[in-house]
């Protein structure tokens, strides 16, 4: 709905029919997105016209936080794995394997 | 913690530019990136959806292939690519195209794109810079969009839930 409408207005019918929804269950999914500002609508005779809150071609701040968040859970999964990679190369690789030169630096 | 936080940047109509650094060395960074165990650790699938099929082969000529499945539809989605520049541990540029239901050729191919990957490392740390490259700014903004879309993608199937519920 919210991919549809980032092409621009976009009438009840027009936004249910893609989605394979009822006219009713669009209608309340549009005032769900309503209540949350995300979508206003205007009515013009007895058409309901939709569109985004911010046009996100010239206000891409929310939008690009959204896309943002995305990559973060992506890059933070990134993280841990990567702290558990710097782990494993500083451990010897097997356990059993015997290191006659001393792999272990003191830190600090 | 260090201050390793992600940007992203439209600095052209069709571009878009992630930032982000890692508390690790580049060499690491790397093989997270683009070695198929490790991928499966980061790319998260959207709700309801599992990883099914990650290959990746980082040299000129080498292939990407990633497939999601969800209870519906195996696969939901595809991702497919081939790296067409690689400076080992430097930079590292693919094509991508994903396709919806199928793979390329048997789906409806909803995006592509070319994603570059640069890496620096300075003090044991390492900066990554991804370009996304798309074909026309609607298909970037679609793409900043469906950052959107997956965010709500669980408040969705909680509001059909409750939707298809009697009041």
């Amino acid at each position: 709905m919210i991919r549809q409408l980032s092409g621009g207005e976009r009438n009840l019918s027009e936004l249910a029919s893609p989605l394979k929804m009822t006219f009713p269950a669009a209608t309340k999914h549009v005032r769900v997105l309503e209540r949350a500002r995300i979508v206003r609508r205007r009515v013009v005779g007895r058409e309901h016209l939709c569109s985004l809150w911010a046009d996100p071609l010239r206000e891409a701040t929310e939008w690009t936080e959204q896309f943002r968040r995305h990559w973060e859970a992506r890059f933070e999964a990134l993280d841990q794995l990567l702290e558990e990679m710097k782990t494993e190369t500083k451990r010897p690789a097997k356990p059993s394997a015997k290191s006659p030169t001393g792999a272990r630096k003191p830190r600090g | 913690m260090l201050s390793n936080g992600l940007k992203v940047l439209t600095p052209t109509d069709t571009t878009i530019v992630l930032t982000r650094d890692f508390s690790a060395p580049r060499r690491l960074v790397w093989e997270a990136m683009f070695t198929p165990d490790k991928m499966r650790r980061w790319m998260l699938p959207p709700p309801g959806w599992t990883l099914s099929v990650c290959e990746c082969d980082a040299r000129v000529g080498g292939v990407l292939r990633v497939a999601w499945r969800s209870d519906d539809a195996d696969p939901a989605m595809t991702l497919q690519g081939t790296f067409t520049s690689v400076e080992h541990l430097a930079q590292a540029t693919h094509t991508e195209t994903m396709v919806a239901g199928g793979w390329l050729g048997s789906g409806k191919v909803v995006g592509s794109l070319v994603e570059m990957h640069e890496f620096a490392e300075r003090d044991g740390v390492t900066s990554m810079r991804i370009t996304q490259r798309y074909e026309s700014k609607d298909a970037r903004d679609g793409a900043l969009a469906s950052g959107m879309d997956e965010g709500m993608e669980a408040c969705y199937k909680q509001l059909d839930e409750v939707l298809s519920k009697p009041a």
